[in-house]
């Protein structure tokens, strides 16, 4: 049969000219008077057909769950609270975990070189962040991770993307996710209902989930990732600390309660000592392993620069003398103006104090014994 | 009864109101959801349920679309939620009912089956344009897309159609999903 046939206008016709049966019309109106959608009746040889082979096939046929109802499905999940899962490289190798207990949320991701990367804990109020970085390397040198309040942004994200995908149902939340089968299989002495599903159309993921609860158990990539899913009974309260787990002495910015860093005033710490006409305001160690000093009164041009020093501990390359630049916000003002920033690599460990000479003219002026502040362990 | 009287109507539970929204409505409904799941039981299924969706949320209906429009932009929620239930419900019978046309045998399911290889939202605008009679801009709304959307939907369909014409042997065959 070919289109080429066809008659366009007719066929046209013949659509608009299709009509429901009358019974159809009749059952139709019954049930939109009554309010009360049904499937239409079968005829009755046809209907005892149906159900007879249907329930002979329930145990071959999955809706959803594995044979269960849906909101069965839905309700064993849910009281479901904890969730370990394993995320597995092709090679075998555990390359990333999720914990998760109630509103309370943990994970971390190892990188291609098999270095832990990064590592997130949050609950409804709080959320940590730690990244590993190559480059933090240096002796005086710390890794950092944060903490953060939640805002109402932040919770909606972690409402999108947080949830592990317990149930197939999940998946079905993806764009262009399609069932391409579904089979009853048995793996490692154990009946698990299997499903194919092609995702973005283009990649074939297979799901297997357990036929009584309809969680799913693992989940497979067509790159070779397993993810393996556990619902423990407990989990251990230490998964959720806000410490991190790879590096004991990795630093946490705390910054809750914090107001947004845009709202902020400029920056200006408060003065440490004033001394020829120069006030010194704070002297840190960053978490890269630089020395930071700040003052204000003076600007050493180039050739007093030359004789700036910093005693108690070898400096090397100057990575920058000049005003104190904000990155955040545009610094305004008189003081935040004249703000000194002198930055400078350590490439030795650094005691507790240091002594600052900032040349001005003919003359040095010299701050004795400085605290110097550096990024203090986070205690719960 | 115009259409904003109509869902004051409806709104008010008011048996006459239903049947008269029925009797405008069901056929078409039912004509348009049978072409797009080409699915008689399931059309009809689906016709009900617009209706009794109608019904219930009549009160939020404010004029501001046609109700031709409105009740048809359900209809093709309706539609979706059929297309992704329909996933997860592999039949071990297929049983076609009465209405289901198996060969396709008339130029109406011949053009069917070609549009059965466009995309639902593309069917849908063909078939709301040239068989239910909707302007672009109704089909717009029912849609939820820009005008431009829906003329390039329907450019697209009937430039399917036209090189499916041209083709000097065009083989019928079921769509593998709708």
């Amino acid at each position: 049969m070919s289109l080429n046939h066809l008659e366009f206008d007719l066929a046209v016709q013949e659509l608009r000219d299709e009509a429901p049966f009358p019974e159809q019309r009749q059952r139709g109106l019954e049930r939109v008077l009554s309010r009360r959608r049904r499937s239409p009746k079968l005829p009755l040889a046809v209907g005892a057909a149906a159900v007879v082979v249907g329930l002979s096939l329930l145990p071959l046929v999955s809706r959803r769950g594995g044979g269960y109802a849906w909101a069965e499905v839905l309700r064993r999940t849910e009281g479901a609270e904890n969730v370990h899962c394993v995320t597995y490289n092709a090679a075998g190798q555990p390359v990333g975990e999720l914990w998760r207990s109630g509103v309370m949320r943990a994970s971390w991701g190892r990188g291609e070189d098999g270095r832990i990367r990064f590592e997130d804990r949050c609950d409804k109020w709080t959320f940590y962040s730690f990244v590993y970085w190559d480059s933090l390397k240096g002796p005086n040198a710390r890794q950092f991770a944060w903490l953060w309040d939640v805002t109402p942004q932040m919770l909606e994200g972690m409402k999108r993307f947080s949830r592990p995908r317990m149930v197939v149902e999940d998946f079905m939340n993806t764009r262009r996710t399609h069932l391409v089968r579904q089979e009853r299989v048995e793996v490692d002495g154990r009946t698990l209902q299997r499903y194919v599903l092609l995702m973005y159309g283009k990649d074939l993921e297979t799901v297997e989930a357990d036929p009584g609860s309809g969680r799913i158990l693992t989940i497979r990539s067509r790159f070779g990732e397993t993810c393996r899913y556990e619902y423990p009974e407990t989990v251990d309260a230490s998964v959720f600390s806000y410490r991190s787990r790879i590096s004991r002495d990795v630093i946490v910015f705390d910054r809750r309660g914090h107001p947004d860093p845009q709202h902020e005033p400029p920056f200006m710490p408060p003065v440490i000592q004033a001394k020829g006409g120069i006030q010194l305001r704070k002297a840190s160690v960053s978490t890269d392993g630089t020395l930071y000093v700040y003052w204000t009164g003076h600007l050493p041009d180039k050739n007093e620069a030359k004789r700036l020093r910093i005693l108690g501990t070898r400096t090397g390359r100057v990575k920058w003398l000049g005003y104190y630049k904000d990155g955040i916000h545009p610094v305004t003002g008189p003081h935040a103006k004249r703000l000194v920033c002198y930055r400078v690599e350590l490439p030795e460990k650094v005691g507790d104090k240091i002594t600052i000479r900032v040349p001005w003219g003919p003359r040095i002026v010299e701050f004795r014994d400085i605290s110097l502040e550096k990024p203090q362990p986070f205690t719960e | 009864m115009d259409d904003l009287a109509l869902a004051a109507a409806l709104a008010e539970n008011d048996q006459a109101a239903a049947r008269l929204l029925f009797n405008r409505y069901f056929d078409g409904l039912y004509r348009f959801l049978r072409q797009l799941t080409r699915h008689a039981e399931d059309a009809e299924d689906l016709a009900q349920q617009t209706l009794i969706r109608v019904i219930r949320h009549a009160g939020r209906f404010d004029g501001r679309v046609a109700l031709r429009s409105w009740i048809y932009a359900i209809a093709v929620r309706e539609f979706g939620r059929w297309q992704r239930r329909r996933l997860w419900l592999p039949l071990p019978i297929n049983l076609r009912a009465r209405g289901d046309v198996v060969e396709s045998s008339t130029n109406a399911e011949l053009l069917l089956s070609a549009l059965a290889q466009l995309s639902p939202a593309h069917r849908a605008a063909f078939l709301l344009h040239h068989v239910e009679g909707f302007s672009i801009e109704e089909i717009a709304s029912v849609q939820h897309a820009p005008v431009g959307t829906v003329k390039s939907r329907l450019h697209v369909a009937r430039g399917h159609l036209k090189r499916l014409l041209e083709q000097e042997e065009f083989y019928v065959t079921e769509p593998s999903r709708v």
